[in-house]
């Protein structure tokens, strides 16, 4: 395999820049483990909360054919617990370094301080903040609230496609000192079943994730790429190698995929990274970077 | 592959309930007036709208055959339910059972036999010589004893209680017949119930060096693979495959499984 490392941060550089997205498998070291050993650059664990959530009752998925709808009601163990699972995914690890990243999930700046300072002393390799809703202050208020607790960790913040001025948005996100931006989160939607009359999901809505929400992805991460000059987390429908050139030529440094692993199981990151080297051989990029944002210039 | 196949296959059907068989106090089979594609031993998620949805094994696919046992609040309901009754199904999901051998020998313990009748007739129909074992803690959690009794098969009963049957575990006659088997590398066993039993039956098959199919059973939520709620750790005798590195700390009942194979 050619090398296609790729630097996020100065002192966080990833084997390849294929990594698993917050939300499939991350309330598990053990899948965490097999995420890494199946050819993760990097984990990302699904969003924890402050304390322990149960979650959502059956159904809480499924394939509407152009893409998934997901409503786990964000079930997580705590953050207690995931400083233990951070602990047990390194020992699992063992010599082969995989970062982990966290996502962390909370309703106010004061609580997502709180879970900063609770998680900052299992030294995640970077804390990704899923922002509870797209407001510039709020944005700015959580970042100082985590930067404030988290020791030095780098820190991302996820935002979704539902803003109008995401470029405008992610500035805000840099200006305060956030060291990287991953987008899109997935969103929201509704699936309907006519004969039920009723809703599929028994949450209502749900997250729309896969393949539907890849050209909104390419979209916003593009506009984000314009806007600020920290890397970017592209997120969002990735399935194929090409996909992947894709997102970071819209202007992504890395890249997460989640709903893939529906559609090729764990086999997915090897697919996908040897569908990526075919494609950089036959077009001659030498390095990941050429293509970062390359639509741009 | 294009994409509106998934579309078409994989949302939820409605499907109409054409007759209840009572398999026990607890246990009814709802034998639907549709069919669906499947094999024994895959899944189908089984949805009532407004109370929720839970994994069932896949008991008859023409017409569709689904076994309930009344243990949960879903289940209940469904338990409830009348012929003209509708319900919704997607499907199947998993890996199933593969036909592997001249000789098949079927264990299910309680409502674990709920696959295994299928599995029997297919079975059968490929010409495998096929002996099934139902255990059970008591007579009353039979199922589906007198539908077995019809097939060409060789049926042993054990209940842990002495009510019908031999009295003790399922792993007592199966053991006496892997022993008998004319070429017991020419045979599999195929197992469903509760995890104790398969570990046990795991462990007999390692001893004599036999071919075991073993359907696990989890927890599940999505059924797709992505929420991790299923995950189990498998038995010691399981050999990882080179193509799914890290899966035996990690199995998926949903992806992985239901089926483990052992050769």
């Amino acid at each position: 395999m050619s090398n296609f490392s790729c630097k996020l941060f100065d002192n966080l550089i990833l084997k390849s820049p294929l990594i698993l997205a917050s939300g499939i498998s991350g309330n598990s070291d053990g899948l965490l483990v097999r995420a890494a050993k199946s050819g993760a650059a990097a984990v990302t664990t699904k969003g924890v909360t402050l304390k322990y959530q149960k979650g959502a009752e059956n159904p809480v998925s499924t394939d509407w054919g152009p893409g998934l709808i997901t409503n786990l009601g964000l079930s997580n163990p705590g953050i207690e617990s995931m400083a233990y699972m951070i602990k047990t995914f390194r020992n699992e690890m063992g010599d082969q370094t995989i970062p982990i990243f966290v996502n962390i999930h909370g309703e106010s700046a004061e609580e997502y301080a709180e879970i900063a300072r609770l998680i900052a002393p299992s030294h995640p390799d970077l804390l990704e903040i899923d922002l509870p809703f797209p407001d510039e202050t709020l944005a700015r208020e959580i970042r100082h609230a985590v930067i404030e607790n988290a020791s030095g960790i780098p820190i991302s913040v996820k935002i979704s496609a539902d803003y109008p001025k995401i470029g405008q948005l992610a500035k805000v996100i840099e200006d305060a000192g956030a060291d990287a931006i991953s987008a899109i989160n997935s969103m929201k939607g509704l699936i309907v079943d006519a004969y039920a009359a009723k809703p599929f999901l028994s949450s209502g809505s749900g997250g729309i994730s896969g393949p539907a929400i890849k050209p909104i992805a390419l979209y916003c991460i593009s506009e984000i790429y314009q806007a600020v000059n920290i890397p970017v987390i592209g997120t969002g429908g990735v399935l194929t190698g090409l996909d992947m050139a894709e997102m970071m030529m819209a202007g992504a440094t890395i890249v997460g995929v989640g709903s893939a692993l529906y559609y090729s199981g764990y086999g997915a990151f090897s697919q996908i990274m040897n569908e990526f080297e075919t494609f950089m051989k036959s077009e001659g990029y030498q390095s990941t970077s050429e293509l970062v944002g390359k639509i741009w210039r | 592959m294009e994409k509106t196949i998934l579309n078409k296959e994989k949302r939820s059907h409605v499907f109409t309930i054409d007759r209840i068989r009572h398999e026990n106090e607890m246990t009814s089979s709802l034998i639907m007036k549709e069919s669906l594609e499947g094999e024994p031993g895959q899944f189908l998620l089984l949805w009532l709208p407004g109370v929720g949805e839970k994994p069932f094994s896949i008991a008859g696919t023409d017409p569709l055959v689904v076994t309930v046992a009344d243990v949960g609040k879903l289940t209940h309901e469904i338990h409830t339910l009348q012929p003209g009754d509708r319900v919704w199904i997607r499907g199947p999901f998993g890996q199933g059972y593969q036909a592997y051998g001249t000789d098949a020998l079927l264990v299910g313990g309680g409502y674990g036999a709920s696959p295994l009748l299928f599995l029997a007739e297919t079975l059968i129909e490929k010409g495998t010589r096929v002996q099934v074992f139902l255990g059970a803690r008591t007579k009353d959690l039979l199922i589906l004893k007198d539908q077995f009794e019809e097939l060409p098969l060789k049926i042993y009963i054990t209940t842990n209680d002495g009510s019908c049957g031999i009295q003790g575990f399922v792993t007592v006659p199966l053991e006496e017949s892997i022993r008998n088997l004319p070429d017991p590398q020419d045979a599999c066993v195929y197992a469903c119930g509760p995890k104790g039993m398969l570990i046990g039956i795991d462990a007999l098959c390692e001893k004599y060096n036999i071919a075991r199919q073993l359907s696990w059973e989890a927890i599940m939520r999505c059924g797709m693979g992505l929420c991790g709620n299923c995950k189990i750790e498998m038995p010691d005798t399981w050999d990882e495959p080179s193509d799914k590195p890290g899966s035996k700390k990690a199995w998926l009942v949903c992806r992985d499984g239901p089926t483990s194979f052992t050769k």
